[in-house]
């Protein structure tokens, strides 16, 4: 019994190697994300992480296209000392676009293009590749620290279901209190 | 320069403007017109039936209003309708850029708006930036 139990625990810890996010390889995940601004996101993403109570290895709970999955979220440990550096409201904004471009390479294998301009009802255009054809994607995200993410959702998925010119539209909201992300396409929702 | 390179260039001169705009900076001007300058190379590399060739489009113009630059938005505008084979939509959407940026103006100089066509008054700003002042003694 013991031996079954210890067999098991391996087999769960393999499983959670396996499917790790790490933040610290944004960049593997995105080649075309700017280094800075990877940097800077995957900074911020660490502070809400951690203001959050969580530390790197946390489970991430998942929802895409509302079917759920767990992974380990890792990161570089943000010093927290400098929090008042930094404004709330972009810890968790530009947080939650360093986990949600994370969670959308992980679960569907996509990679960001490029950023898109306010009043593109996006904030990035990602590829995906469909049997080698490329497919675009408009990418609207959001997060909270505190609010119902299944709230915030409806609020992306409004904006990005306006979008034009792309093959898929798609909104991630990360909330930062369970960990948590939630990844789902419009024509889904309809 | 190549096409995931000026995307790359593309994503950090619009994160750079869109955080100096919240500060409400002026340099954010200076900064979307940095936008559009890679956003009109993108377009470029990209025809307009591309997909990404049309959010370049679209975007080089944006954020020449957003520069509050408007002789630059008109001649990309001009420049991107006179193109062969542009799609219908396309052309749609830049007329209605225009249009809403004439529409701003109007509404933020409502006295002048009365007596001048936002087009006018556009023309006459770029004569002027174009010849001196010395143009209205001339």
């Amino acid at each position: 019994m013991a031996k079954k139990r210890a067999v098991s625990r391996n087999q769960s810890e393999r499983m959670t190697r396996a499917e790790r996010i790490d933040l610290a390889r944004i960049r593997d995940m995105h080649p075309l994300l700017p280094p800075d601004m990877a940097e800077s996101m995957v900074t911020q993403a660490a502070l809400g992480l951690q203001r959050n109570h969580h530390s790197p290895g946390v489970e991430l709970h998942m929802a895409i296209e509302s079917e759920p999955l767990r992974c380990a979220l890792t990161w570089p440990a943000a010093d927290l000392g400098t929090l008042e550096q930094y404004d709330s409201r972009r810890i968790t904004e530009d947080g939650a676009e360093a986990i949600a471009l994370a969670v959308a390479h992980k679960t569907r294998a996509w990679r960001v293009i490029r950023r898109m301009q306010p009043g593109n009802y996006a904030d990035w255009l990602l590829e995906h590749r469909d049997s080698g054809v490329k497919k675009l994607v408009a990418f609207e995200v959001g997060g909270t620290d505190h609010g119902s993410i299944e709230k915030c959702l409806g609020v992306e998925l409004a904006q990005v279901a306006k979008s034009i010119d792309v093959d898929q539209r798609w909104a991630g909201v990360v909330g930062f209190r369970r960990p948590e992300a939630a990844l789902r396409s419009v024509e889904a929702d309809s | 320069m190549t096409y995931d390179a000026l995307n790359t260039l593309v994503s950090s001169a619009i994160w750079r403007a869109e955080q100096l705009d919240e500060l409400g900076l002026e340099t954010a001007c200076s900064a979307w017109i940095e936008v559009s300058k890679i956003e009109e190379q993108l377009a470029k590399i990209m025809p307009a039936k591309e997909a990404e060739g049309r959010i370049a489009r679209r975007g080089a113009v944006s954020a020449a209003l957003k520069a509050k630059d408007h002789v630059r938005a008109r001649a990309l505008a001009e420049c991107y309708t006179a193109e062969k084979g542009v799609p219908r939509t396309l052309l749609t959407e830049l007329r209605a850029m225009l249009k809403a940026d004439a529409k701003e103006l109007s509404e933020e100089f409502p006295c002048a708006a009365k007596r001048h066509k936002p087009n006018d008054v556009r023309m006459l700003a770029n004569r002027l930036q174009e010849s001196g002042p010395f143009w209205l003694a001339a």
